[in-house]
């Protein structure tokens, strides 16, 4: 009786392996994307991401063969040269993955970049910004400024920086910048240490506010009653402790 | 060991006497032809005397095939009638004289379509399996449209229904685009087919489709994918024929779906940039315009204060319709005309752009 009970039990386990040994692909959408990554490189240069994706890769076949993922391309795609990257959780960066390339296929008329993954991580298809231009954000003399996110979901970039120094302005390395693109900044007023997060949309600083010069940089200048407008229109946010 | 191997002559004359014995097997191959008194089932007198010598071939024959040139479903009733009676007539010989139905092939074709006798029998020299081969079915459909098909795809072709898309309306609501291999189209006709319940032929349809077009130009006939959001190509190119005034091309169906008549000729083209309103980013742009309908969608920039787009040349009173954002989330629809280059827009240093919104 024990030995069929061993059996039976060595045979559950066996199908409850199997049925686990499957890879798993989950493709990031940007809210998740810039909530948890950046899409910057080692420089930090801004990258334009085409495609990020969660990969699981059970031991085994799998993990030994890899797998292809294929990331459907865009119909102006024609000279696009993309950088497959992987995330590094350590550094929190995107690498560069030794010996990769990124190849296309056609199935059913449709055109898709093609990678090979041999190992479970995030990955990403990414493309370098051409434009040449920065974001320059100057801040009133009674703020300071000690975080800042930027985020344009057309394009799918994200860039954040700590700043040790309290500082009165920043520069983003992003000449594409549209009015829907998000900044996320945690500020505090002079004299006080207590920072507070504000979040909003290039739009809402008044137009007059936002200069754009011959050299495509966005100079931007914040004054302590835009944010308190800010503020005032938008749900609170949690100060940063 | 010796190794049995023909040397390349030997294989050559192997091969040469291989194909004379196969030449002079099928020279053996003895073919009756079938043929009938006037207007009557009765086969000629000839007919009966060459089916009677032959009887010992018929009856050790290996197979036979019988050849049966079968009258369109659009003939003459009578003329129908008559060939099945004919048919009928020769199964029956066959039945009377016990041949063996397990080794008779039937091979029905359009009528005219060979220079043989109607109805022929051939004696083969080789095995010969029960089959009956029906040509493709041409009939006049429910809807009024000629179609050419496969026996088994019959049912469905006979309800396949067509609709041209004429008006503005039509088009603009069809969704498509004007872009066809990266390359501007101009839509001449647009047509929706329908197959019954969304079921698909087993093999191509050809539906002789009636056109309002009168230049017997060639086009290009293009398969929407709704799923891609482009054309594709469908057969060849399609040139128009007139039957009672009217003008009909044969249109190679395989699924559902809008299919349009293009020229296939390149078009001309020339960029067109739009610049969004102040405060505002655009989401969406297409360039729209009628006379001949041209839908084309625009490359937004990646700040999305320009969209650009590849317009046709000639082509008037082209309209740029965008969906806009503001910093508020509020989207609005804005429509501008699409102006030539003047002597203001390159005096303010903004050379490309041809269209402006008001806002």
């Amino acid at each position: 009786m024990k030995y069929i009970t061993t059996i039976l039990f060595l045979l559950g386990s066996l199908l409850r392996a199997t049925a686990t040994d499957t890879p798993d692909v989950r493709y990031l959408k940007f809210d998740e994307l810039s909530s948890n990554f950046n899409t910057t490189n080692t420089k930090g240069q801004i990258l334009k991401c085409k495609s990020a994706f969660d990969v699981f890769l059970p031991e085994g076949r799998f993990a030994e063969e890899g797998i292809d993922i294929l990331v459907p391309q865009s119909s102006n795609s024609k000279n696009e040269k993309l950088l497959f990257l992987k995330w590094n959780y350590r550094e929190k960066q995107w690498n560069i993955i030794k010996g990769k390339k990124v190849n296309s296929q056609t199935i059913n008329d449709m055109k898709y970049h093609v990678v090979h993954v041999n190992e479970s991580g995030v990955f990403g298809l990414f493309e370098n910004d051409q434009t040449k231009g920065k974001i320059k954000v100057i801040l009133a003399p009674s703020i300071r400024l000690n975080r800042i996110e930027f985020s344009q979901k057309n394009v799918q970039v994200n860039f954040e920086k700590q700043l040790a120094s309290h500082s009165k302005s920043v520069e983003i390395p992003f000449g594409n910048v549209s009015v829907l693109s998000e900044f996320s900044m945690d500020v505090s007023m002079k004299n006080e240490s207590k920072s507070k997060t504000y979040r909003f949309k290039l739009g809402e600083i008044p137009d007059f506010l936002r200069l754009t010069d011959n050299k495509n940089n966005t100079i931007v200048f914040i004054r302590q009653k835009d944010l308190t407008r800010i503020s005032n229109s938008s749900t609170p946010n949690t100060p940063v402790k | 060991m010796r190794q049995n191997t023909l040397n390349p002559n030997a294989m050559k004359k192997l091969i040469a006497v291989l194909f004379c014995a196969g030449k002079i097997l099928s020279a053996n191959a003895i073919n009756i032809p079938v043929e009938f008194e006037k207007d009557s089932e009765k086969f000629t007198s000839e007919t009966r005397d060459n089916l009677f010598r032959s009887a010992e071939e018929l009856y050790l024959a290996k197979g036979l095939k019988v050849t049966l040139q079968e009258p369109s479903k659009n003939a003459d009733v009578k003329k129908q009638a008559l060939f099945y009676k004919r048919e009928k007539e020769l199964k029956e010989f066959f039945k009377e004289e016990h041949l063996d139905f397990g080794r008779i092939s039937f091979n029905y074709e359009h009528e005219g379509c060979k220079n043989i006798p109607v109805m022929n029998i051939e004696i083969a020299n080789y095995e010969v399996t029960a089959t009956i081969i029906h040509p493709d079915s041409v009939f006049t459909n429910t809807n009024s449209l000629l179609i050419t098909c496969q026996p088994e795809d019959v049912e469905l072709a006979n309800t396949l229904a067509y609709k041209s898309l004429n008006s503005q309306e039509d088009l603009y609501n069809a969704n498509v685009s004007s872009s066809f291999e990266n390359k501007i189209i101009l839509i001449r006709e647009l047509i929706k087919i329908d197959f019954q319940n969304g079921k698909v032929p087993k093999k191509t349809v050809i539906a002789q489709l009636p056109v309002s077009l009168s230049e017997k130009k060639s086009y290009l006939l293009l398969h929407w994918n709704n799923i891609n959001r482009e054309w594709s190509k469908t057969g060849t190119t399609v040139k128009l024929t007139s039957k009672k005034e009217k003008q009909y091309f044969s249109a190679r169906i395989e699924e559902s779906g809008l299919y349009a008549l293009v020229e296939s000729k390149s078009v001309s083209v020339k960029t067109v940039t739009a610049a969004a309103p102040k405060n505002a980013a655009i989401i969406y742009t297409e360039l729209i315009s009628s006379e001949p309908f041209v839908r084309i969608e625009g490359v937004i920039s990646g700040n999305q204060k320009k969209a650009a787009f590849k317009s046709p040349k000639d082509q008037k009173d082209c309209v740029i319709r965008s969906v806009c954002q503001d910093a508020t989330g509020k989207e609005w629809i804005e429509e501008t005309p699409v102006k030539n280059k003047n002597i203001v827009s390159i005096f303010n240093n903004k050379k490309k752009i041809n269209a402006y919104f008001q806002k």
